[in-house]
């Protein structure tokens, strides 16, 4: 028996430190990740933010998009928490905050069926006690959670950590459809032919981000990424009052893009819910204009 | 709890160490902690279905020593029936309630006749159809007095609901399983070694090659009107190889288990794929079942001691049996009644036991011969498993139709085909190590046993990382379901 067990033993202990020394690894190179020194400006958010504001085109050199597609607000918040520890620069934060961020269909991001795919990128700023709520949330799809952790980790020693997120990305100049931003509303917003409920935990970091920020002095800006008007009109009214309750209660600042009058089918992807390639050319010159008035 | 679970991973080492170092004295004590370890692991699914086996249990448990003092023909035949229909009582609600009664109603409004009746929202308890032919074995045995019944109520629960078998079998025979639980184990080294391999060989068929199938036989079979013939033909073989490393992955990983605690279960897989005819295909397929069907069906019914007529109607009858043991649908129906089709020839020309020995023994390759052979078996075997996945019987059809179409000859195109590459790939290997592996119980069970020791560790490394890297997305075991 004993020599079962230690053979058994032997066997595991060696990509067991494999897996140790991996993941010190790519934690140290996650955690001492730093922007660029002369990054003041940060924009976060999810791909809203991503497919709507091109940083490299505004000729502004201390903006950096560091949104991520489908961040859910409780990821913001440990991305934006770490990278002001490592980075004191950081004075003004935009971040991106919609309709569809404080629904629950945002917790399947985060906690539900396609976590296992978005949640890993962030798993190494996470602190431990996360770490392991983030395994639990996974539990029923732990091999493929790992694995995508391991992936992340390898990444981030090929290029950059991947919750820092590529930043802009949107090439594409297709136009809004009916039937595509319809599916989008009922999958955003409702479950089973009911209302979905607001989600708890979004709402709870994302009171938790405005905390950070003014205790860390950082100015917060909110970037309500214009909808298609078609989109806009099928959004559920409990949403639209929750949105402006929040952004009256704390007081926010919401950059206003309501000049551009962007409501147009051609400058949404089908969805609806995002701006195509045309349209994020308005959003980022009408925002560079915005950001040079301050 | 699944066996490719981190639950698993933590549950097994915590058990295996109570049981051969805190239990290890008494028998008893072994005997009862494989009772509450079976218990804990089944109860992970659902704890409400525990007092379902429980129930089982003690009506086997009683009509067995009933049986022993009961000289009376008749009484002793009252108890028979009494745990058969309780037993299959149960299963009969569980699983077959709905589809019964919707065939009802089918059947009346067929004649005009409207009834109104609700089907009810049963959850179909995990492992059901399992554990109630596992205990039956004990009862009709016991009635049979081939075996004599235990008093022995613990090492009697532990047989019903022993954790490595309890939710996919083997089905084990209490003739070949119950003994085992009033030995004292000792453990064996070689023996525990040989079933850690087998578990590996069981994680790589499962996570490996049947998740991976998974996902492109379902992307196929659920959208088989959107794609043409050939692709049809792959979403098949898909198919084919994910049943395939489903359920024998399962049965390899509950026979390696059961070894590292003393046990040995029998085996349920014999390289089903490399047969040469039908009627050997059905002896190294699911073999714990169709055993349990020969013994306690097909033989009882006159088995082929009778004329021609009553060995066409016993392997219908032990055929569809079959295929409604798997399910509540038609699908599994059609899918038993074809494969009697396929044995039937085979049987009434006597040609059912040709091939008993194992093909290309001591060759590398098989003949051409055997090849063509092994070639039209699997072949028939794919066209069965379409009724087998399909979601119904007009689903079925429709695929069929579109493979007997002229797009068969088009080339294979769907979504992320590209992704495909990789696991057939892994099929591949899969197909060439279960060759190789085909003389033993298991396929690494031989392969590369005299080895350098580094080679094989690095072996058995290198299927950790298949495992690791190339495992799909998390499924269920599809024989759960049954």
């Amino acid at each position: 028996m004993r020599f079962f067990l230690r053979n058994v033993f032997l066997f595991l202990s060696i990509p067991t430190a494999i897996l140790i020394i991996f993941f010190s690894y790519t934690t140290h190179i996650s955690k001492s990740y730093k922007l660029k020194e002369n990054i003041t400006i940060l924009i976060s958010g999810d791909s809203h933010v991503t497919s709507a504001i091109d940083d490299k085109d505004m000729n502004i050199p201390n903006i950096q998009n560091i949104g991520k597609p489908a961040e859910s607000i409780y990821f913001s918040y440990y991305k934006i928490k770490h990278l002001l520890e490592t980075n004191p620069n950081i004075k003004t934060i935009y971040f991106g905050l919609s309709y569809h961020n404080i629904t629950d269909f945002a917790d399947i991001f985060t906690k539900g069926k396609r976590s296992f795919f978005y949640a890993p990128p962030y798993f190494y700023v996470l602190p431990l006690k996360e770490k392991l709520r983030s395994f639990k949330w996974n539990s029923n799809n732990e091999s493929v959670y790992i694995k995508n952790i391991i992936n992340s980790g390898i990444e981030s020693i090929k290029f950059m950590p991947s919750y820092i997120g590529e930043g802009f990305s949107n090439n594409s100049l297709l136009e809004l459809s009916k039937s595509k931003a319809d599916f989008r509303i009922k999958e955003q917003y409702f479950e089973g032919g009911k209302l979905r409920d607001f989600s708890s935990l979004n709402l709870h970091y994302l009171e938790m981000i405005i905390k950070l920020l003014d205790e860390e002095k950082v100015e917060l800006f909110i970037l309500n990424i214009p909808l298609a008007d078609y989109y806009k009109s099928k959004i559920p009214k409990e949403y639209i009052i929750k949105y402006d309750e929040i952004i009256k209660e704390y007081d926010l600042e919401v950059i206003d893009f309501s000049e551009l009058e962007l409501g147009d089918p051609k400058y949404f992807l089908p969805d609806g819910d995002h701006v195509n390639a045309k349209g994020a050319n308005f959003i980022t010159q009408e925002f560079k204009r915005i950001l040079l008035l301050k | 709890m699944l066996f490719n679970s981190i639950d698993f991973a933590i549950f097994l080492p915590i058990v295996f160490l109570l049981y051969w170092f805190v239990a290890n004295k008494n028998l008893k004590l072994q005997n009862f902690l494989i009772v509450i370890a079976s218990y804990v692991f089944y109860g992970w699914w659902d704890w409400r279905f525990l007092t379902l086996i429980l129930f089982s249990t003690l009506v086997d448990y009683s009509i067995g020593y009933r049986l022993n003092t009961e000289e009376n023909k008749l009484k002793r035949k009252v108890l028979l029936w009494t745990s058969i229909l309780v037993n299959l009582g149960f299963l009969g609600f569980f699983k077959y309630y709905n589809f019964f009664l919707d065939n009802f109603i089918s059947a009346f409004s067929f004649f005009g006749m409207v009834i109104k009746a609700n089907t009810l929202n049963i959850i179909l308890p995990v492992g059901i159809s399992f554990y109630t032919f596992q205990t039956l074995s004990y009862t009709i045995d016991v009635y049979k007095k081939k075996l004599e019944p235990t008093k022995d109520f613990i090492a009697f629960a532990a047989f019903v609901c022993f954790f490595p078998q309890l939710v996919a079998g083997p089905i084990e025979r209490a003739t070949h399983l119950l003994p085992q639980f009033f030995n004292k184990r000792h453990f064996d080294y070689h023996k525990a070694i040989d079933g850690m391999r087998q578990i590996l060989w069981g994680l790589f068929k499962k996570i490996v090659i049947a998740d991976n199938c998974a996902e492109f036989a379902n992307q196929i079979f659920n959208n088989s009107a959107d794609y043409n013939g050939s692709t049809l033909v792959l979403g098949a073989l898909f198919f084919t190889f994910q049943i395939y490393g489903d359920f024998s992955g399962y049965s390899d990983i509950a026979i390696g288990t059961s070894r590292l605690f003393g046990f040995d279960l029998k085996q349920n897989f014999a390289f089903p794929y490399f047969s040469r005819d039908i009627a050997e295909f059905w002896r190294r397929w699911h073999i714990s079942l169709n055993t349990w069907f020969r013994d306690y069906l097909y033989i009882p019914l006159g088995g082929s001691r009778g004329g021609t007529k009553m060995k066409i109607r016993n392997t219908f009858v032990i055929f569809l049996v079959s295929g409604f043991w798997h399910g509540a649908n038609w699908t599994f129906i059609i899918w038993g009644a074809l494969n009697a089709l396929y044995f039937l020839p085979i049987m009434l020309s006597n040609n059912n036991r040709k091939h008993l020995d194992l093909v290309a023994e001591g060759r590398f390759l098989p003949s051409f011969k055997e090849l063509i052979s092994m070639l039209t078996t699997f072949t028939l075997t794919v066209f069965a498993w379409i009724f087998f996945r399909a979601e119904n019987l007009g689903h079925a059809w429709d695929y069929l139709k579109t493979i007997f179409s002229s797009s068969i000859i088009n080339t294979p195109y769907f979504e992320n085909g590209k992704k495909a590459i990789p696991t057939i790939t892994l099929l591949v290997f899969f197909i060439i190590i279960e060759w190789l592996g085909r003389s033993g119980k298991h396929a690494l069970e031989k392969i590369g046993i005299n080895w350098n020791r580094k080679v094989r560790l690095a072996i058995y490394y290198s299927i950790c990382f298949l495992i690791f890297w190339y495992g799909g997305k998390q499924e269920t075991f599809i024989y759960f379901q049954f």
